[in-house]
């Protein structure tokens, strides 16, 4: 079937909407370049490559570095993709006790940001095993694991809710046990959208800088940071930073490919599975197994960071010079609101405009998620770069500045997460039959009117997904909003950087705390817009 | 008009000249030319995979061709985008907007008219596919077969001038389709709107259509009234494909186009009866013939063949259409 | 949203355009809200700070004194360096402040910082303790020195070198040599001793199998808790821990005491090329090293730059002992040495 919306069929429209669709060239075109922009300044310096720096880097740390960034990256994409499918499975397929409560609660875990998480069990592990065994890169991909497997968990679940009852039914018709119905049919169809969650994970290991660097685990991002703060040389360090996109870019690739695929299994019965109800042990089993992985990827980490909340307030520690708790919560808000408004409102004129320009448009969609595949310190030098050029541009009005501006930090923030609206938004386009943008079109709506009046609305539960992924990622980012964030705009994690930075740990338990709310807030919405059929998301 | 049979007695609503289409090289449309005037309903059918969508989304323009045009009305809308040709196309899946009510899904393409106005026109549509007071109703709490009707519905809405449709029963079960099929027929010509149905079933296609044109790979081998097309098919091809035939070799070259009901069965004989097909006022019979081939005869009610029974198959041969 | 329909119908936006529509009007009330234009104000001064620990009070004070209000923003040094890189002219900052000597000096490579000819500063810091051209000033004293637990370390290191020693086999904690700290401890190693006895003594720790905690603070609670016996941190944490507890088991070492002195870093303040207010910038440093020297210091306990301002009375406890005043300067210039020496070590 051909789609409809890639043969525009010749046009020879009125002059006016000639010159629409002109400023919509423009303006698509010249967002994307604006989005690329940061990441291309530091991707250039691969032209100019500095051979004594490798040759030296390859003497002493870099062999490692790839080692471990090999070692953390096999281990969490496994650890996570194990972790998150199993119990995908164990709340689609299976009725237990408390199965509705815990099949929200699993995804909590992902509000928890990689260095809180870090923190609270490094030091919980120290006091067990010593700080020397509690630093290590196992207890790391452990940490990664139990904060990253949501992704995985989120991915497959609504995979397994898709294939419906008749997939497996059919499995087990034909003679399969429960377990080799799973293993051989549910597994194998449920492996592109496991991988794309698996690919997520991979981004954020792979740009992971808070949560390695306690655990003194040195990976390829850290060694960006190390070889650009080391020596000062942003060159060298672009450098080291752009094999890490290419990296990054070949996963996406693999991943994109694996989608493919899974778009044309997809389609499946509306009946939805039956869970097979657990009884006995098998079912006091299966309500304590993700009871324990909620404990210790969540759990933990609320009761020592609520022990410590206590502690701070005795101690008096609860605000910072710029405000209290609602002062910061204040500004993660407002800077989370405007970011994830942004993403999607580029976001979807980039894919909706994608979709109907065919290959270039593709091209500026795939690039302006590069963002996504760097680490955060990475891009925000990026952005400053660009803002700051743009500074010095007429194209800026004077007394306006960019850099350190709400404006700068959102848009620094749209290029690291530009991605995950993108994604949100086109597989939810995806889901959507061909059909209906033709029949809008021969109803005579404008492309304009069937992207707001049937496109944007039918994938409607896929932005609010999007929205909710985008919020958690935000209100859990630090080094773009530490580097750009305006005078006296403060936000949790910042407030969470500034005690950590100074082993304050009991005064950074109020923001991480309200952190967890708010992506808390963001998870139950998530859960609600896929209970509407987003496509999963991101 | 390619088809020298049908008079031209009214107004050409629609008619392509001389367009083709091609993907990857291959030809998918191969010059086709075909008219409807107003209010006549052509059926188009074909095989799977003979061009015959992509001969839809073309004159929708969905699908860019590159070579004759395409007329609506007598203007030439080659180049007009899809969003101006006013032509109103239901697909095989009924896609509305989920996301609508009934009511604005059948309002969607009605522009320029007041609120009122509009109302009255969406609940005359409604009425007219036989789902009035559905308006606040959303599409998921409708059957598959009254989704449909609404996707009719919004397209007759906006008033098109030509409107097509590719498949439309085709995801039906069928009793619905049948249902669907003759409400969908006297709908059309109430509306009095000239209609391009697109069907691979070949008695939909007879019965549904004022005229009938066959189409084989990108190419329209036949364009006629539904008797013509089936008694008078202008190669084996169209021949077989419309119903099963026999081909007798005829006097003086060619063949003879025997259909199962030309065909005589008695008992006895060196034939031999293969497969029997149930059909209440009729019996269809496949005979194996000694020489090998099989030819299909008919015979009223249940008849008196069983499966293995020998017999003898004979021909009138007078009255038989002759092809090439 | 399907009522935006009819709106849609009048105004033929792509809808991109739109959204970009809305970013600039939303755009231009942020930053005029946010007010980051760099219109020069004479009553208040931008600082851009990687010394942050206590900072807001001592600025508190200076805007009582003189009306002057202090806006300011916290990050690490090198990345409020690059921040200052990218934006060059336009920097709305009028001074920086960094935690180390190190990141100042490549400011001033830079081509960052102003040269300031001021007789107060000039008076207050140390001639070692400023820039030669007097593009930055020392505004505290940050010694990194040896720390031994009391309880289990009865005859404590003498020098950095000491902590070589086979005896401190697995009992030896370090901070990674990520940190600014790390590498101007070993770039004035590299100075004093020649890089090839610098680095035998990197080799030596490293040798010693190290605790690597990126963290004094968590440093010294490690060696109360008993996870090291020795290790480098800087003064003022111990000075903070026993300011909470009295009776935190760990001491200090003074090392290279009769030769070089202990490791000294300093934290620095300097105006920038491009200050929007230079005036101000000048007002808020020479009253950080004169009037200010005991606040700014004294708020984590740090030693002054002024040497004639006292400390404070805790870290006065912790008794007489020579600087390496003559190293800071070299800090910045060796930078580059010291990282390539830790990595060719395998120094965590």
């Amino acid at each position: 079937m051909v789609r409809a919306t890639t043969t525009p069929g010749p046009r020879r429209g009125a002059p006016g909407r000639r010159a629409g669709r002109l400023v919509a060239w423009v303006v698509t075109a010249g967002s994307a370049l604006l989005v690329v922009a940061p990441v291309a300044v530091i991707a250039v310096s691969i032209l100019d490559p500095t051979p004594s720096l490798w040759a030296d880097l390859w003497r002493t740390r870099l062999p490692g570095m790839i080692a471990d960034t090999l070692t953390l990256l096999v281990t969490v994409v496994v650890g996570a993709a194990v972790l998150g499918t199993s119990l995908a499975w164990l709340v689609t397929a299976h009725d237990f006790p408390g199965r509705r409560l815990i099949g929200w609660l699993l995804v909590v875990p992902l509000t928890v940001p990689g260095y809180v998480a870090g923190f609270v069990w490094l030091d919980t592990a120290s006091a067990v095993i010593g700080p020397r065994g509690a630093r290590s890169i196992w207890l790391c991909a452990a940490v990664l694991i139990v904060t990253l497997y949501p992704y995985v968990y989120l991915f497959a679940r609504a995979a397994f809710r898709a294939q419906g009852a008749d997939l497996r039914d059919e499995a087990r018709v034909l003679g399969l046990s429960r377990v080799a119905a799973f293993a051989r049919v549910a597994l194998p169809a449920a492996r592109p959208a496991i991988a794309a969650g698996g690919a997520l994970v991979t981004m954020e290991v792979l740009t992971d800088v808070g949560t390695v660097r306690l655990f003194n685990v040195s990976t390829v991002a850290d060694g960006v940071l190390r070889v650009w703060f080391g020596t000062g040389s942003r060159q060298a360090a672009a450098e080291l930073a752009t094999t890490l996109v290419a990296t990054a870019l070949a996963l996406v690739v693999i991943e994109r490919i694996l989608r493919r695929g899974a778009r044309y299994s997809r389609r499946a019965s509306g009946r939805p599975m039956t869970p097979v109800r657990l009884t006995g042990v098998r079912a006091l089993a299966a309500t304590a197994g993700p009871s324990v992985v909620v404990a210790v990827a969540a759990g933990v980490p609320l009761v020592r960071l609520g022990a410590w909340g206590v502690e701070a307030r005795r101690a008096g520690a609860t605000a910072t010079v710029a405000g209290g708790v609602w002062h910061h919560l204040g500004a993660t808000l407002a800077v989370a609101g405007l970011a994830v408004a942004v993403c999607l409102g580029v976001g979807s004129g980039l894919v909706l405009f994608a979709r109907r320009h065919g290959a270039l448009g593709r091209v500026m969609v795939r690039a302006s998620a590069l963002g996504y595949a760097m680490p955060g310190p990475v891009v925000a030098v990026g952005a400053v770069i660009v803002l700051a050029a743009l500074d010095r541009t007429d194209l800026v009005p004077g007394p306006v500045v960019l850099v350190g501006s709400l404006v700068g930090l959102v848009f620094a923030l749209g290029v690291r997460f530009l991605a995950v609206a993108v994604n949100g938004i086109e597989s939810g386009l995806d889901q959507m039959p061909a059909s209906a943008v033709a029949s809008a079109r021969t109803l005579g709506a404008r492309p304009i009117r069937i992207a707001w009046s049937v496109e944007l609305p039918s994938v409607r539960p896929a932005l609010v997904a999007a929205a909710a992924l985008l919020t958690i990622d935000v209100v859990k980012e630090l080094p773009i909003t530490l580097l750009l964030r305006p005078f006296g705009f403060d936000t949790l994690a910042v407030w969470v950087w500034q005690a950590t930075s100074e082993s304050l740990w009991a005064q950074a338990a109020v923001p991480s705390l309200a952190m967890i709310a708010v992506g808390s807030a963001a998870v139950g919405a998530l859960l609600v817009a896929l209970e509407r059929g987003a496509e999963v998301v991101s | 008009m390619t088809d020298q049979n049908a008079p031209d007695t009214g107004g050409c609503a629609l008619s392509v000249e001389g367009v083709s289409v091609s993907f990857g090289g291959r030809r998918v449309v191969d010059n086709v030319a075909l008219s409807v005037r107003d209010g006549e309903v052509l059926t188009l059918v074909g095989p799977s995979g003979c061009g015959k969508s992509t001969l839809t989304r073309l004159i929708a323009g969905l699908t860019a061709h590159e070579a004759g045009r395409v007329l609506l009305g007598g203007r030439d809308v080659s180049g007009v985008p899809v969003e101006e040709r006013r032509i109103g196309v239901v697909f095989q899946e009924p896609a509305l907007f989920g996301h609508l009510r009934v009511a604005d899904n059948v309002g969607f393409g009605v522009r320029g008219l007041s609120r009122t106005e509009r109302a009255a026109r969406v609940a005359e549509m409604l009425d007219v596919v036989g789902l009035a007071g559905f308006e606040r109703r959303h599409p998921h709490e409708l059957s598959g077969g009254e989704q449909q009707r609404v996707a009719l519905a919004r397209t007759l809405a906006p008033r098109p001038g030509v409107i097509l449709l590719d498949e439309p029963f085709a995801n039906l079960d069928e009793v619905l389709r049948e249902g669907l099929r003759r409400e969908v027929a006297g709908i059309l010509r109430a509306s009095g709107t000239a209609a391009v149905l697109v069907t691979h079933d070949r008695s939909e296609a007879l019965s549904l259509g004022d005229t009938v044109a066959v189409m084989r790979e990108g190419r329209i081998v036949q364009c006629g009234t539904p008797a013509q097309v089936y008694g008078e098919p202008v190669d084996r091809f169209v021949a077989s494909f419309m119903d099963d035939a026999a081909f007798v070799p005829a006097p003086g070259g060619g063949h003879l186009v025997a259909r199962p009901h030309h065909i005589g069965l008695q008992h006895g004989g060196a034939d031999r009866i293969e497969r029997t097909e149930f059909l209440g006022a009729r019996t269809r019979h496949a005979v194996r013939r000694a020489d090998g081939s099989v030819v299909v005869a008919e015979v009223d009610g249940p008849g008196s063949f069983r499966i293995g029974d020998h017999c003898t198959v004979s021909v009138d041969a007078s009255h038989l259409h002759r092809i090439d | 949203m399907p009522n935006n329909g009819s709106l849609m119908r009048k105004v033929h936006f792509p809808p991109s355009r739109l959204v970009f529509s809305a970013i600039v009007a939303l755009s231009g009330g942020l930053v005029a809200s946010c007010g980051t234009g760099s219109g020069a104000n004479p009553e208040q001064v931008t600082v851009y700070t990687g010394r942050h620990y206590g900072i807001e009070a001592v600025f508190d004070e200076f805007t009582e004194d003189t009306g002057i209000e202090v806006r300011f923003t916290t990050g690490s040094d090198p990345e409020l360096r690059e921040r200052l890189v990218a934006e060059g002219a336009n920097t709305p900052a009028d001074v920086v402040i960094t935690a180390d000597a190190a990141n100042i000096e490549l400011a001033a490579s830079a081509g960052l910082l102003a040269a300031l000819d001021s007789d107060t500063l000039r008076g207050a810091i140390p001639e070692e303790l400023r820039s030669e051209k007097n593009e930055w000033f020392a505004l505290s004293r940050r010694l990194r020195v040896i720390m031994h637990s009391t309880e289990r370390v009865s005859e404590p290191p003498r020098s950095y070198a000491d902590l070589g020693g086979s005896a401190w086999s697995k009992r030896l904690c370090l901070r990674p040599s990520t940190h600014p700290y790390t590498q101007s401890l070993v770039a004035s190693l590299i100075l004093n001793q020649g890089a090839e006895k610098a680095e035998s003594i990197v080799e030596g720790w490293v040798a010693n199998e190290p605790l690597y905690i990126n963290s004094d603070t968590d440093i010294l609670k490690a060696i109360s808790a008993g996870d090291c016996d020795v290790a480098i941190t800087n003064t003022y944490y111990l000075a903070r821990l026993l300011d909470e507890d009295p009776a935190t088991p760990v001491a200090i070492s003074w090392p290279e005491q009769p030769t070089t002195g202990a490791h000294l870093n300093v934290s620095t303040g300097a105006v920038l090329a491009s200050a929007p207010n230079p005036g101000g910038a000048r007002r808020l440093l020479e009253w950080l090293a004169t009037k200010g020297q005991k606040t700014f210091s004294d708020a984590n306990f740090e030693y002054p730059a002024d040497p004639s301002v006292a400390p404070a009375d805790l870290i006065v406890g912790f008794g007489e002992h020579t600087a390496d005043l003559a190293a800071v300067r070299q800090l910045g210039r060796l930078n580059q040495d010291a990282v390539a020496l830790l990595s060719r070590v395998g120094h965590e």
